[in-house]
């Protein structure tokens, strides 16, 4: 008998982990139709054990390859036993039934599945297989890995079904007996005769894992509080209150929502309040579609202010963002997405005219290409890089051109005018203007840096609405050709039916007219209501005949009494039957003597004899047949009279013959010949 | 023999016209299970006549026909029939979840996803809905089955037409049955946490077409053949009035302790109460007792 722990073994015939766990477990279950969500499982069953001594990693890990390889096996049921190569289209048809049961010793996990019919089952010393880790093909691979993870492991298999069931367990530590787990039983393979076994072996309690409290479980002990306000303060940009910046980051806010759904975070609405003194009102520019969060890192971008805590978060979309816009490498935008580490912008916000040697190449290069110039291998992008072109040909004529040549002449010229100048005023003069021209460049380098990208977003905004307005077109276009075909259809059906409309006209004038339809159409109605009528006694009989059915059936006869009822029922039909056919013969003999009569009738009368004549010739005749009706009955009685007279003489005939032969045969003869002769005489 | 559900008015008088409740003809689909008797005005007559009973469809062509009549009118049984579609409908939107993009937080600094729920999530959801379908009625703690079907009638897609047409002409008696089992083996998969609407119109079907050729089901999960073995144990008649939750913890079967457990949860958490349980029987109902 299998055994693990000291509790002891209930069942193993049934499927369920109730049967290997004591009376007072808790088996929670749930039916799962995909892989996805194992986690969220995982996560809810170890809150759910949480302080119950189990080791949560182990018990995880057996969770979750327990239910991949229970779906795997199942899976290829439809595409073989592979890797899942699809993610969405991945559910099952029928359902794994995940039981997760706990008792005072041990976690047991069980998985119940249906194993292809791709995969041959060999039961025949599967455990020592398994043991030996001899395995012959990728479901006895996954019954190893799963007995190796677990401190044991039941397979149960109908094989007549093919249902299965994978039971691991795993014990708690400090509650198993540690001989248990040290001594690891080998593979128990069961072989399920479901008739065998009605009751299952019930534990405390099953419970769905909906119906655990899981907001309470799921919940996070230690929970971060809000943001508050940054501790080293906020930051004004000059002539800034604190009122007039709350005003207008409200007002920054409600317009960037008006123009898209989406909302920008705080920080970017401050940097965009920098830019705004910067450029006037000009830049408060929204790109209305999916890509606002994108603008406003572009924005900080441009700017170059505080932001890379805020780009930290956002990084990775703006990265698509501008290789979506601009199609530049990675390490282009990686650059541009750290303008505190941009020597360039720096040199920008501290004045400096320098340029690095790499942008020096790259505006070079652009100088020599002219405006063709593309550096960036998106060709549909070509009229955006051009006014790129523009504004860099721009910057670069204020760095290196020839106002950047003019002031640099200038800071070298000014020194020896310096020198032999001696009025002091003048020197300032200089001085000052030197510094103020120095100045300028870097406000204008500064100013062309933000017209670049200003034009840059109008022509993303413009080349979006060029896009949308030649959609536009197009789906007009196409419907109007469909609206175009649709008219030609139409006049087309137009024509069909004018001409169909013509025929029938011809077609009319042949027929008759229509009060012969008419006619046919009350003949037509007239058979309808005949056939309803018909229908109506026949269903009325069909009624009948199923209420007589039914009353046939529960007085309960026997069929013996039944099949004697039929034979007689028949019988006297067939009687009737003949009877009716004779009523038939007799009636139609009646009918044909009765049409004679008739037939005679009407002869006579077409004839047109006198009735009163023949009244009179008919009395006649009777009188005279009356007459001799009487002559023949008084010739009759004459008839029988004589008739009798000859039967009289007859007789005596008869006896005078016997007279005679005896007078012969005695001596009297002669006497009585005389008396013969006398006879006869008289006679 | 079975039973069909035959309603007891063919007829209404023309002065109740106002109690009823009616709906467009035009808006009717086809094949779509009626949820009570349909009854059309005659103006001629001044008389409401039953045009098809509870269960039965239109086609095409009968709608069309109909639709000179303009409306349908229901008994105001419909009344107590509407919640039970409207927890369908729920039902359908919790199965149906799929991921949503979150937008117009201010806080958002990424793509923010929605997943949708998993299947304890929905399981509890789900029972959140059916829960309240279950009633105190004077016999004990029960569910109508009609009602059960109008839920799942909701819940589900419409059949098949060549199945549903060859059902009704096969055997009339037994369509009934097999409507009111399919929905019954939806609903305890539903309240086993079964949520997949995929699966369980799968299921649907495959009950009714069992029902109607009078065949045993057969699945390759062992615990969807329980489910099955205790819906047509617990459902023998289409008459039968209601279905009692005390069926599954007389059950000593593994499936009937997990019912038996989630039944507990209803009861103590969403079960209806009041003085007139709906049920198609008696006068609130649309058969006469």
């Amino acid at each position: 008998m299998f055994s693990f722990g000291k509790t002891q073994v209930r069942s193993l015939k049934r499927f369920g982990v109730a049967g290997v766990l004591g009376e007072d477990s808790e088996v929670f279950y749930n039916a799962l139709f995909s892989t996805r969500h194992i986690g969220k499982i995982s996560d809810l069953l170890s809150a759910r054990f949480n302080g119950s001594g189990i080791d949560e990693i182990k018990f995880r890990k057996l969770l979750i390859f327990s239910i991949f390889q229970a779906y795997r096996a199942q899976f290829s049921r439809r595409i073989g036993f592979k890797l899942l190569s699809r993610w969405m289209d991945d559910s099952l048809e029928t359902p794994l039934i995940i039981e997760c049961g706990i008792d005072n010793e041990k976690v047991a996990i069980g998985l119940s599945f249906c194993i292809s019919k791709n995969i041959s089952i060999n039961i025949d010393e599967l455990s020592e297989r398994i043991s030996r880790k001899e395995v012959r093909d990728s479901f006895e691979e996954m019954l190893a890995d799963l007995y190796e993870q677990s401190d044991c492991l039941i397979f149960k298999y109908h094989s007549e079904s093919r249902k299965s069931e994978v039971i691991s367990i795993i014990g708690i530590d400090g509650k198993i007996d540690p001989v248990s787990i040290k001594k690891k039983p080998p593979l128990e393979v069961v072989l399920v005769d479901r008739i065998e076994s009605k009751q299952a072996p019930k534990p405390r309690v099953y419970i769905d894992l909906g119906d655990l409290d899981y907001p309470k479980l799921l919940k996070e002990e230690k929970t971060v509080k809000n943001l508050e306000g940054f501790s080293t303060g906020d930051f004004l940009a000059p002539e800034e209150t604190g009122d007039n910046l709350v005003e207008k980051k409200l007002r920054l806010k409600s317009d960037l929502t008006s123009g898209s759904k989406k909302a920008v975070h705080p920080d970017s609405v401050k940097v965009l309040k920098g830019e705004r003194d910067a450029l006037g009102d000009e830049d408060s520019i929204v790109i209305s579609g999916s890509d606002d969060e994108s603008l406003a890192g572009s924005r900080e971008w441009g700017k170059g202010k505080g932001i890379v805590a805020t780009l930290a978060g956002a990084k990775g979309k703006i990265r698509n963002f501008f290789r979506k816009l601009w199609g530049r490498s990675e390490e282009e935008i990686s650059s541009d997405l750290v303008p505190a580490s941009d020597p360039d912008l720096s040199r920008s916000v501290d004045g400096s005219q320098m340029e690095s040697p790499e942008e020096h190449a790259v505006l070079e290069h652009y100088l020599a290409e002219g405006d063709e110039v593309n550096v960036v291998s998106r060709v549909d992008d070509e009229k955006l890089l051009t006014s790129e072109a523009h504004a860099r040909k721009l910057l670069f004529e204020l760095r290196v051109g020839s106002f950047d040549n003019l002031v640099k002449q200038m800071e070298r010229d000014v020194v020896p005018i310096c020198k032999d100048v001696k009025n002091a005023k003048v020197v300032n003069w200089i001085r000052t203007m030197s510094v103020m021209l120095s100045s300028e460049k870097a406000r204008l380098q500064e100013m062309a840096r933000k017209l670049n990208l200003n034009i840059r977003i109008k022509e993303i905004s413009s080349e979006k609405k060029i896009t949308e307005l030649e959609e536009e077109m197009k789906r007009k276009d196409i419907q109007l050709s469909a609206k175009q075909n649709a008219i030609l259809r139409n006049k087309e059906q137009l024509l069909q039916v004018t001409r169909n409309m013509d025929k029938l006209k011809n077609l009319a004038q042949d027929v008759s007219g229509a009060s012969h339809f008419k006619q046919k159409d009350a003949m037509n109605q007239r058979v309808l209501t005949i056939a309803k009528e018909e229908n109506y006694k026949l269903i009325q009989r069909v009624d009948e005949l199923r209420q007589q059915l039914t009353a046939v059936q529960s007085s309960a006869k026997s069929q013996s009494q039944i099949g004697t009822e039929y034979v007689a029922l028949k019988a006297r039909h067939e009687r009737l039957y003949k009877q009716a056919e004779e009523f038939k013969k007799s009636n139609r003999q009646l009918m044909d003597h009765i049409s004679t009569i008739k037939q005679g009738r009407s002869e006579v009368q077409g004839a047109g004899v006198d009735i009163s004549e023949g009244n009179r010739r008919l009395e006649a005749a009777m009188k005279l047949a009356t007459l001799n009706k009487k002559d023949a009955d008084a010739m009759k009685v004459r008839v029988l009279v004589l008739q009798k007279q000859e039967v009289k003489l007859k007789m005596e005939i008869i006896q005078y013959k016997r007279l005679l032969e005896d007078s012969k045969t005695s001596d009297a003869g002669a006497q009585a010949e005389a008396k013969v002769k006398a006879k006869g005489e008289e006679s | 023999m079975e039973e069909t559900l035959e309603f007891s008015a063919k007829k209404l008088r023309h002065d109740v016209v106002a109690n009823l409740f009616k709906v467009r003809i035009d808006s009717i689909k086809p094949y779509a299970l009626m949820l009570a008797p349909v009854y059309i005005y005659l103006k001629s007559n001044r008389k409401l006549i039953a045009v098809k009973g509870p269960l039965d469809f239109f086609t095409a062509s009968e709608l069309r026909h109909l639709i000179p009549f303009k409306y349908f009118y229901f008994s105001p049984f419909i009344a107590a029939v509407l919640p039970y579609r409207e927890a369908g409908r729920q039902a359908r939107f919790v199965l149906n979840m799929k991921e949503q993009e979150v937008v117009g937080k201010a806080e958002s600094l990424y793509p923010e996803i929605i997943l949708p729920p998993s299947p304890f999530e929905r399981s509890d959801a789900i029972l959140r809905i059916i829960g309240p379908l279950w009633w105190k009625y004077k016999e004990g703690v029960g569910v109508d089955p009609f009602l059960v079907t109008v839920f799942v009638n909701e819940l589900c897609m419409l059949f098949p037409t060549d199945k549903l047409m060859l059902a009704r002409d096969k055997d009339i008696e037994n369509y009934d049955l097999a409507l009111l089992r399919s929905s019954w083996v939806v609903f305890l998969c539903l309240l086993l946490g079964y949520c997949s609407l995929e699966f369980i119109n799968n299921i649907r079907i495959q009950v009714f077409d069992d029902v109607i050729n009078k065949k045993l089901v057969k699945s390759d999960a062992e615990e969807i053949l329980d489910i099955i073995s205790i819906s047509y144990s617990t459902l023998r008649s289409s008459r039968l009035k209601i279905i009692k939750s005390d069926v599954f913890s007389e059950s000593d079967e593994k499936i009937g302790l997990k019912l038996a457990a989630r039944m507990k949860r209803v009861e103590r958490e969403f079960l209806s109460s009041g003085s007139h349980p709906p049920s198609i029987y008696g006068k609130r109902g649309f058969i006469d007792v």
